[in-house]
């Protein structure tokens, strides 16, 4: 089989896969190398459906000795089959990095003989780019669940980001849909990824020398839609993982139906509005200091189809509004529906030189559509609306084209980017 | 009186040696505009007068610029220059002198409108430098030689230099830009500013356009055919951009 056959075919297997970020990592070129992972949120094109190329999002091999019931991979499915050599699948990322077509390389695998089999075979082609193509871009790497401890460790020396996706929340789902797949071999690898991360980086206070070890931290991704959780659980579940494994993402991806399977639930359509409210609530937690039970609780366990998830909270909490956009405080006004990060930091810094007029929130980025109904400026509550539910949910009511939507199911990573690059400190003035 | 109009040499450099004679009193106020600009027309009833770029004056100000406004106030300045947008010599005088006053907050104080024009013009500079981080596609035109021809809105091609200098330091790259015809080349240890006189692309080797297709094939593959958006994908990558980008083919698409 030809290289660009091998590339359609594992390319194709790889592209359902959400994560594409290539963010968040310190590693920098050396001398004589090629690649610098030091800079964050660049897209190098974008599908015809709208998505961000960054990494190269490929797979080693699509073919798997597991079944499980929701991946196109499975062995269960008959489609062609293919797998890299390492050496080939370096000479490719070099090759494309040096002509500027992407910013690193993102592996993931079907499991070949073994979960550790394959790890290795993974390891070889990263080690080969590294060692001897001196390679310093970016290399996401997603662990093979099941995989020993000793290859773990010596694929987090070698990559920017390792994942591990959990994909199903509960036992029952896990079992169901992944039988070959065990919690325990999930959970295993997780957590010492989290414990590594942490002992790597005390290390390094020492001995100056000791390697980094997924400097660019560890994320995950959860099927959305495919097991009938609730949104709560699966938020509340995320919230867990940020917690419990300092995760730097949790993706979701909404389910896709690619196999004729009875365990699986039959969608006449793949709940990308769900998958998008799930990024939102994320968002809300990361950076908007808010909780899982704020965002959902146990009268509204799912999310609003018609509203996002901070305007739904602000509706349920109208007795903390109107606020005053002169005197609250950051994380106040953080609250307001239409105010995202930069516009209340930029609300902050501006009162100090001058009190705010409504004319100058505009300028500031806030979405007066959405925040007049809950804020006052100067004493003044200038929506011209009773601070009453029913009239404001009707006001806010998304009545949004398709393309308008299918953008705002996007936004999430679009964002992402700014937020990054904000928080990289090298764009100046975001 | 005569309206006084302050030719400058197109530069950097230049423009700040005028603001240097303007804010220490040395000039009158006036209008500015590049030498070989469209400001050049006859205009009985204004005095022209040509400031000479100078590194004295440059380094006073800028110097002065930052001790008392900052490093990100000053960077923020010469990107809304670089957007070579009609009437920003003037936006960025105005600019000067508030941050001058208001330190070095100054670039976050949206609401006053000596900040916004500048801070618009600098955002969207900011924003077409850091796409084409993205999508700059360069070839190997001789063995370890790479080529990269691009037709950026702005003139950004000096900000780019850094970021490819720190990835692709193990190799030679140009970067031309078609429409000033400006390149900046790299050969291993430095960047160089060239201006360009001719420049012909030689043929592909057999070699560079098998990565080509390779690139163009996995482009293709990733789409989900499902969820063709070209309405979205065109606000992502504007066709204009799409000319010199191997996955789009010769039509832009
Ligand atoms: S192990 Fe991975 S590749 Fe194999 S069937 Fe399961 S999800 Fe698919």
């Amino acid at each position: 089989m030809d290289l660009s056959e091998k590339l359609r075919i594992l390319g194709e297997g790889a592209k359902y896969d959400v994560s594409c970020s290539s963010s968040g990592s310190r590693r920098t070129n050396k001398p004589g190398g090629t690649g610098d992972a030091a800079s964050s949120g660049i897209c190098h094109t974008f599908t015809s459906d709208g998505r961000c190329i960054s990494l190269l999002k490929i797979l080693l091999t699509n073919t798997c000795i597991y079944d499980c019931a929701y991946c196109v991979n499975r062995r269960a499915n008959d489609l062609p089959r293919a797998a890299f050599a390492p050496e080939e699948l370096a000479n490719l990322v070099i090759n494309f990095y040096r002509r500027n077509y992407i910013e690193g390389l993102f592996l993931s695998s079907g499991v070949v003989i073994s979960p550790d089999h394959t790890m290795e075979l993974m390891i070889k082609a990263i080690r080969q780019l590294r060692e001897v193509h001196n390679f310093n871009g970016y290399i996401h790497l997603k662990a093979i669940p099941g995989a020993s401890p000793g290859l773990v460790d010596a694929a987090g020396r070698l990559v920017d980001r390792m994942s591990i996706n959990m994909e199903l929340t509960s036992d029952a789902g896990l079992k169901l849909l992944a039988p070959d797949k065990t919690r325990r071999g999930i959970i295993g690898p997780m957590t010492q990824i989290k414990d590594s991360i942490i002992n790597y980086k005390k290390e390094k206070i020492y001995i100056k020398s000791a390697p980094d070890f997924v400097p660019a931290g560890q994320s995950t991704q959860l099927i959305i839609g495919a097991t009938p959780e609730t949104d709560l659980s699966i938020v509340k579940a995320s919230e867990n993982l940020y917690r419990g494994m300092n995760l730097k993402r949790v993706y979701y991806s909404a389910y896709v139906h690619v196999n004729q399977d009875s365990r699986l639930p039959v969608l006449n359509e793949t709940p990308l509005l769900r998958e998008n409210r799930f990024y939102q609530a994320d968002w809300l937690m990361r950076f908007y200091g808010f909780k899982a039970d704020e965002i959902l609780d146990e009268n509204t366990p799912f999310f609003d189809n018609n509203l996002d998830p901070k305007a739904a909270w602000a509706l349920r909490h109208l007795d903390l509004f109107p606020v005053e956009v002169n005197a609250a405080s950051y994380e106040n006004l953080l609250r307001i529906p239409g105010i995202g990060v930069k516009s209340a930091q930029r609300i902050i810094k501006v009162r100090k030189l001058k009190s705010i007029r409504v004319e100058d929130l505009k300028k500031l980025g806030v979405v007066l559509k959405r925040a007049r109904y809950f804020l006052t400026v100067g004493g003044v509550y200038a929506a011209g609306v009773p601070v009453k539910d029913k009239i404001i949910r009707t006001k806010l009511l998304e009545k949004k084209s398709l393309s308008d939507m299918q953008l705002k199911l996007f936004e999430p990573q679009a964002g992402f980017l700014t937020k990054e690059a904000l928080n990289g400190g090298k764009n100046l003035f975001l | 009186m005569a309206e006084k109009i302050y030719f400058y040499d197109g530069t950097w450099q230049g423009i700040m040696s005028v603001y240097h004679g303007i804010i220490g009193g040395e000039l009158e106020a006036g209008v500015m505009a590049k030498e070989k600009g469209e400001n050049m027309q006859d205009d009985l009833f204004s005095e022209k007068i040509f400031v000479e770029a100078g590194e004295d004056k440059f380094t006073a100000l800028k110097d002065r610029f930052i001790k008392a406004a900052g490093c990100d106030n000053y960077s923020m300045m010469l990107w809304a220059f670089l957007s070579e947008k009609r009437g920003i010599e003037g936006h960025i005088l105005d600019f000067i002198r508030f941050a001058l006053k208001n330190g070095k907050g100054s670039g976050n104080l949206l609401s006053e409108d000596e900040v916004m024009r500048v801070y618009s013009a600098a955002q969207q500079v900011r924003r077409e430098c850091h796409r084409f981080k993205g999508f700059i596609r360069f070839e190997e035109i001789k063995p370890g030689m790479f080529y990269s021809g691009i037709e950026p809105d702005y003139n950004i091609i000096m900000l780019l230099a850094p970021h490819f200098k720190q990835r692709l330091s193990s190799q030679d790259w140009i970067i031309h830009d078609k429409k000033r015809n400006t390149a900046v080349f790299y050969d291993g240890s430095k960047c160089l500013y060239r201006e360009v006189i001719s420049f012909e692309m030689p043929d592909d080797s057999k070699e560079e356009n098998e990565y080509k297709a390779m690139w163009l094939k996995y482009f293709q593959a990733m789409g989900i055919k499902e969820r063709k958006n070209p309405h979205l994908q065109r606000q992502f990558v504007p066709v204009k951009y799409r000319k010199n980008m191997i996955e789009f083919d010769e039509t832009g698409f």
